[in-house]
């Protein structure tokens, strides 16, 4: 073949790329986004729907399996293994951010999509299964096992959901997309406890005659969990690859246009011109560039670049950290408005998850809602900011003048809290997960979601397994102001932070990596 | 657990479904606005769910009003005349050669109908839970038998 040939084939080729690119940039927002957004939000549902279900479970375990405790013992599981059971999910979590989120740039988005799924079912399946062995292990360390796998399934699901729906976004809505994948957590929350409540008013009856039956409830409240996770299974394990990894990584034009326009195939009814581009012949090229260490290090030994994942990283750290300490305070707020649990077990029980329900529709589902429909107008980087900077001034606010507050006016505290919930979520913990899907080369950008998302894991696991040490320093929960202290000091630091991260609104993901015509 | 929380409970989960037809129509016709779809798969696919939604609907406001549960039953009466007005009238499927010239009109009615749903949704939750607590906290002042 002659030069003049070759460079035809190039120009070819880098025209085919901008156009498949193109396509999806601008297709406008039909069915096809929503499902994308919904198979991938299944994850983050079944993810939540867990987390809260274990809250509830512990309890109801307690019930169970220490009916026979003596005093103020019980009914209740002892502090340390309920603290391990809640956190060998966050655990399994870092475990599997870092391996999926490798992988998936490794070997693919499509071949690891369904991956971590299918070990959410199965592990969710197996916990509600979980009984005790005839010697050594009870049935919470049965139960810390499976859970510690299904944190692998969990974490994993962070880096590939987020980033299979960024590269699948039209530029326009790419943040409502992501974000409404990571609004599915508010969903899975109310879910659970309108779960809960359902089968614990179905077992009324058995419960109150006898105590040891709650043993039904818990395992069909965490069994129930998987129901969304199957049927987003399919779904997902049917996706194409996503055209721009195909692109980048593996070098395939060819094969990336074709998927294009099988994915919004059904939506366009005619694009002649880049059927005539697929029509020539081009041979697909050899050289594939994997992600290897040694790129990772060249890439990232810049600055320009390095500033951006440590910015990622350390904020999604700082929050998380202080994410738990909002939770902290969830019991006297229960009280507050009514739905502390006094009574029978049944009562208890479906107050906690009554008033829970009540909690997260007041604070967190409208914050993740309202970052959904403002993101692609205000910025990730505006949002992050408001967010920390509230969050800065009301913990501040909290940690100084806890007993004042507590004692002047309960509705006050109610309100500061559901501020600082809602704030959260229209706030870092949605920009937190949204722009590390963005900021990073294609090669790298699920490696590196994976890191942030793994150091946001760290810091809650510090939080959970540190902090929580701390609370009853001098008295039963009388740490907890200097707790809220130390959590606005984090918010601090992730405000700083947070000048490192670029804007990503608006610009396509070849823009923000200088990848535009490589 | 007394039957009015048992439908509470399901007007919950068929709220539910309702809310998600509603939402799965207005993408289709956005999705023909688009020219992602032609009028007659839309108008296929649309028509094979016009018909359980109004009998579900339907089922609803009768459960409601056999239960004495009057406020519930009198929110849903508007929609169920509105259905019943299109069926009288033959007008209740997408007709694929009219749809587009008629297409705002249906997008603000299942907007409406989205809206309505979600309401019903968050009403049904907050009575249900209500019925729950107020039960149990009933029986264990009038002494429980067990």
């Amino acid at each position: 073949m002659t030069s003049t040939d070759n460079i035809l084939n190039q120009n070819e080729t880098l025209e085919i790329r901008r156009q498949a690119l193109a396509e999806i940039d601008h297709a406008k927002f039909g069915w096809f986004h929503v499902k994308t957004c919904l198979v991938a939000g299944a994850g983050f549902f079944t993810d939540s729907y867990d987390i809260f279900a274990i809250n509830l479970c512990s309890l109801i375990m307690g019930y169970v399996y220490y009916a026979d405790a003596q005093g103020s013992a019980a009914n209740t599981t002892p502090t340390k293994i309920d603290m391990w059971v809640k956190g060998s999910t966050q655990l399994g979590c870092i475990i599997g951010q870092f391996l999926f989120g490798y992988l998936s740039d490794r070997l693919g988005r499509k071949r690891m999509y369904g991956v971590e799924l299918i070990i959410i079912i199965v592990c969710t399946i197996g916990g509600s299964f979980a009984g005790n062995t005839a010697r050594g292990l009870s049935v919470y360390w049965v139960l810390f096992i499976w859970r510690l796998v299904l944190g692998i399934g969990i974490g994993g699901d962070y880096p590939v959901s987020a980033v299979i729906t960024s590269e699948f976004a039209t530029t326009k809505n790419r943040g409502a997309m992501v974000a409404a994948v990571f609004a599915m957590q508010g969903f899975g929350i109310v879910a659970a406890a309108i779960v809960a409540i359902i089968v614990l008013a179905c077992f009324r009856s058995a419960i109150d005659s006898d105590q040891l039956m709650l043993d039904y409830v818990w395992r069909i409240i965490m069994g129930l969990g998987v129901v969304p996770g199957i049927v987003a299974l399919y779904f997902r394990l049917t996706i194409p690859e996503t055209p721009r990894y195909t692109l980048d990584v593996e070098k395939n034009t060819h094969r990336a246009a074709q998927d294009v326009q099988n994915t919004l195939g059904k939506l366009k009814q005619e694009d002649s011109s880049s059927r005539v581009l697929l029509q020539s012949n081009l041979q697909p090229e050899v050289a594939v560039s994997k992600p290897t260490w040694t790129e990772f290090y060249h890439h990232f030994k810049h600055w320009r670049h390095f500033k951006v994942l440590m910015g990622t990283a350390v904020t999604w750290f700082a929050l998380d950290v202080a994410f738990y300490g909002i939770n902290l305070n969830s019991s006297i707020i229960l009280d507050a408005i009514g739905f502390a649990g006094n009574g029978s077990p049944y009562q208890k029980l479906l107050k906690n998850a009554g008033g829970n329900i009540i909690l997260n529709l007041l604070g967190t589902l409208p914050g993740y809602w309202v970052t959904v429909f403002t993101i692609d107008r205000l910025g990730r980087r505006t949002i992050q900011f408001i967010g920390f900077t509230v969050l800065l001034i009301l913990f501040c606010i909290l940690g100084f003048a806890y007993h004042k507050i507590l004692d002047k006016s309960v509705a006050g505290f109610v309100v500061l809290f559901t501020l600082a919930q809602f704030f959260q979520n229209f706030g870092p913990n949605a920009t937190t997960f949204i722009i590390p899907a963005e900021a990073f080369p294609t090669r790298f950008r699920s490696t590196c979601h994976g890191i942030s998302a793994a150091c946001g894991k760290i810091g809650a696991v510090v939080s959970q397994l540190g902090f929580f040490q701390l609370k009853d320093r001098g008295g039963k929960n009388e740490f907890i102001p200097e707790l809220i202290q130390i959590f606005a000091l984090f918010m601090l630091v992730g405000l700083i932070f947070t000048w490192f991260v670029p804007e990503t609104k608006g610009k396509s993901l070849e823009e923000l990596n200088d990848e535009a015509d490589r | 657990m007394s039957f009015t929380a048992l439908i509470y409970i399901l007007a919950l989960i068929m709220a539910g479904a309702l809310l998600f037809s509603a939402v799965y129509f207005v993408i289709m016709l956005t999705d023909l606005e688009c020219d992602y779809m032609n009028p007659i798969d839309l108008a296929n696919t649309l028509n094979k769910y016009v018909m359980p939604e109004m009998a579900a609907q339907l089922l609803m406001f009768v459960v409601f009003l056999l239960m004495g549960e009057w406020f519930s039953m009198i929110i849903n009466l508007p929609l169920v005349a509105w259905n019943v007005n299109k069926v009288v009238g033959n007008r209740q499927f997408y007709d694929a050669t009219e749809v587009f010239r008629t297409l705002s009109k249906h997008k603000r009615e299942n907007f409406v109908k989205v809206a309505f749903y979600l309401l019903c949704f968050f009403y049904y939750l907050y009575s249900m839970i209500i019925t729950l607590v107020n039960e149990s906290t009933e029986d264990v002042r009038a002494g429980s038998m067990h």
